[in-house]
């Protein structure tokens, strides 16, 4: 025994002795590796036992149908998330806020954001002299032009568009314009006026739009100058019974009154910079509907693979709620707050068409936490993504996935040096890891992307790679979401910090996240068969405030991931 | 001289290997290794499957008292609830016992926890309860909110007849 710990005794003095400079390194270079994630690693963007459980499922379930699942922050035997808490001036501070409507979202966009004497910290304050309390809304024309709006002039707009459309006794107003301030404008109008407003996607071919008019009633249409051939269009439908152009700045000068031979009948023909123009100084935004109407639905139309397509008509109410939770969704912890929350600093820009619910919903929401509004008249999936960059620097995107799909593949063919992919490689393995890596694109920046697939589309667009790579290429957090046409807003949409494919393969589709809060959904099995515990799978049912009618099922196969998160099965 | 320039060729030679050297090269190595493997992000354990609301009959009821380590459940107006929680109440041994695994509401109206207020007939029609006053079903309400409230609903109780059909 002593031997034993004589001889080591002898083994370590004399291994000891042969310290030299290499040895020095080499210990220097052990703890600097030990050491240096301690003070150099970045700290995930979220806890990663919160991305272990995204979604509550119920305790009880029915035979051929799975747990109820919820989202966490709307546990189950609590009400869901219903509206915008909207509280009228004057109001007792700790009296629930009522549900809201279009009305007070344009309001709030208004009045900018308000913060409560004394709630904030001195050295907020501070900061915040000087910090922008209210958007605007820009608008891009073309390469050169970006015309800026401000929300009390958008205002004087809305009530002189709402007074001569409720003159001319519109109750069903149908919009056909690409992205631009006049679709906000008449958006709001109906709203305020108490009339319907239909969105109708443009570029449509004439049979496809006098279907769409004849299938909602339309009596009033808001459509760019031109656009339509108003003959041919009263030969296929003939309820219409005044039309506005939109006519775009360079083609003012034109008399868009002059009816040629034959043409217009019954319908009456407007101008829109005409009604504007009509419009007085002193004009105030109603504060109740003129003519004691209620909040009417917005109307809009989806495109359908089997029956062609959906007339959906959203109530305010399921918009309402359906924006509520697109802002309860983002992280509002302490440190969070002020970098992911939607606030004046930002500015949001749609390549996706509004005539979509959800890019519609997105928009809203950010209008109601005054975010400025830029608005580019060329959307929808052939948009290139660099195009949302000209003459704005928006912050947050909302961006069809064939548009990113397309920035993708450009900048994966440019990447074929060793050096490009080594590094694009690192930056994946960061995102793997759970937090953003530091990009550094000199110039234009978006923080947050959105993306959606489009209701009832059989093909989901994007792979949990390419999800990885967009955010690597952009810089930017992307928010996939899946719609539904009898859902406003988004179905289910995954977490904004959560990079990883919960448990999917890379190249398998990517997984749509846990239920938005306003609504809660079960999967129900096939006819006759049960629902599996482990991997729940089958067709979705959603009901919650945000759903038309209620409660929806919607023609599709869902299944969960490990996360508790949707994925498409 | 050539001694001299030999000699420190060697010991620079011999003294990046030295056993030290190796231990701590080696050790580096494994620690690289450990940190740059992919690791499986964290995982929490499944929670228990859904119940699986299901339609009782009395007797089906009955085997539901928490033995054979079964759950316990008692049913309270045609509503089956799972009080497997409050096992030291209504388990085996427990103060109320008489009401696992069978129809609760007369006994709960009354205030009693006799036998008699079970139903004696299992295979018979469901207790209707007309002959209580008002008194009697308004505490039964209250019980039954109670219950809503601390233990899950599981299942719904119909007479024998009933599921038949």
């Amino acid at each position: 025994m002593a031997n034993m710990w004589q001889s080591l005794n002898e083994n370590l003095a004399a291994g000891v002795a042969e310290w030299n400079i290499y040895t020095t390194l080499l210990i220097a270079a052990l703890l600097a590796y030990i050491l240096y994630p301690a003070f150099f690693s970045p700290d995930p963007d979220l806890h990663p036992l919160l991305l272990a459980r995204q979604s509550a499922p119920s305790r009880v379930r029915q035979t051929g149908e799975s747990a109820v699942f919820r989202s966490l922050d709307t546990p189950h035997s609590y009400p869901l998330r219903s509206g915008l808490n909207v509280k009228d001036p004057g109001q007792p501070r700790w009296q629930p806020g009522r549900d809201g409507d279009l009305r007070d979202i344009w309001r709030a966009a208004v009045r900018g954001k308000v913060v409560e004497e004394g709630k904030k910290e001195k050295w907020q304050q501070e900061m915040d002299k000087g910090a922008k309390s209210k958007g605007e809304v820009k608008v891009v024309l073309g390469k050169e032009e970006v015309i800026t709006y401000q929300f009390e002039a958008l205002s004087k707009e809305i009530v002189a568009v709402g007074k001569y459309l409720q003159g001319q006794k519109g109750k069903r107003v149908g919009i056909c314009l690409a992205n631009s301030v006049e679709l906000v404008v008449g958006l709001f109008a109906c709203a305020f006026y108490g009339m319907t407003p239909i969105l109708l996607p443009t570029n449509q071919p004439l049979e496809d739009l006098a279907m769409m008019l004849s299938k909602t009633q339309v009596d009033t249409l808001l459509v760019g100058a031109g656009a339509i051939p108003l003959t041919d269009l009263a030969k296929l439908y003939s309820g219409l019974k005044q039309v506005v152009w939109v006519v775009a700045r360079t083609s003012r000068h034109m008399d868009w009154h002059e009816v040629p031979e034959g043409e217009g009948g019954k319908t009456g023909v407007a101008v829109w910079h005409e009604i504007m123009d009509e419009g007085s100084e002193k004009m105030d935004l109603p504060a109740e509907i003129p003519g004691g109407g209620q909040p009417t639905g917005v109307v809009m139309i989806t495109s359908n693979k089997k029956t062609g397509m959906d007339v959906v008509e959203y109530s305010q109410s399921n918009i309402a709620a359906a924006i509520s939770a697109q802002i309860a969704v983002l992280p509002h912890s302490y440190a969070s707050a002020e970098l992911h929350n939607f606030s004046p600093k930002d500015t949001i820009l749609s390549l996706a068409p509004l005539t979509d619910i959800y890019p519609l919903v997105l928009t809203l929401a950010a209008l109601h936490s005054n975010v400025s509004l830029a608005l580019n008249a060329v959307t929808g999936p052939q948009a290139a993504y660099d195009s949302a960059f000209l003459g704005v620097l928006p912050s947050i995107l909302i961006a069809p996935p064939q548009t990113l799909l397309k920035m993708h593949d450009q900048k994966a063919a440019v990447l074929t040096g060793l050096m490009g992919r080594y590094m694009h490689g690192r930056t994946l393995e960061t995102l793997k890891s759970g937090s953003m890596p530091k990009t550094s694109y000199v110039g234009r920046d978006a923080r947050l992307i959105y993306t959606y697939d489009s209701p009832n589309s059989q093909n989901p667009a994007l792979t949990s790679d390419q999800l990885n790579s967009i955010r690597a290429f952009t810089g930017a957090r992307v928010i996939y979401a899946h719609t539904a046409a009898q859902v406003a807003g988004a179905v289910c949409q995954t977490n904004m910090l959560d990079y990883q494919s919960n448990g999917l393969k890379g190249s398998a589709s990517v997984h749509i996240g846990p239920p938005l809060s306003c609504l809660e959904i079960k999967l129900k099995a096939t006819a006759g068969k049960e629902v599996d515990d482990e991997k729940p799978t089958g067709k979705p049912v959603v009901s919650g405030p945000a759903v038309v009618k209620g409660e929806a099922v919607i023609d599709e196969v869902l299944t969960m991931t490990t996360n508790n998160t949707f994925a498409y099965a | 001289m050539s001694d001299a320039s030999t000699a420190p060729a060697a010991t620079q030679a011999a003294s990046i290997a030295t056993p030290v050297n190796l231990i701590l090269f080696t050790l580096l190595l494994v620690l690289a290794y450990h940190r740059l493997r992919p690791s499986p992000p964290p995982v929490i354990p499944k929670g228990p499957p859904p119940t699986v609301f299901k339609t009782f009959t009395p007797p089906e009821l009955v085997p539901f008292n928490g033995e054979n380590d079964k759950p316990i459940y008692f049913a309270v107006r045609g509503q089956v609830f799972d009080v497997s929680a409050g096992r030291n109440f209504y388990g085996p041994g427990g103060p109320y016992e008489n009401f696992a695994g069978r129809d609760a509401s007369r006994g709960l109206a009354c205030g009693s926890f006799d036998e008699d207020m079970l139903t004696k007939d299992l295979h018979g029609p469901l207790d209707d309860l007309k002959d209580l006053g008002e008194e009697q079903m308004s505490s039964l309400a209250d019980w039954e909110g109670r219950f809503q409230e601390k233990y899950l609903v599981v299942g719904k109780l119909v007479s024998e007849g009933e599921k038949k059909e």
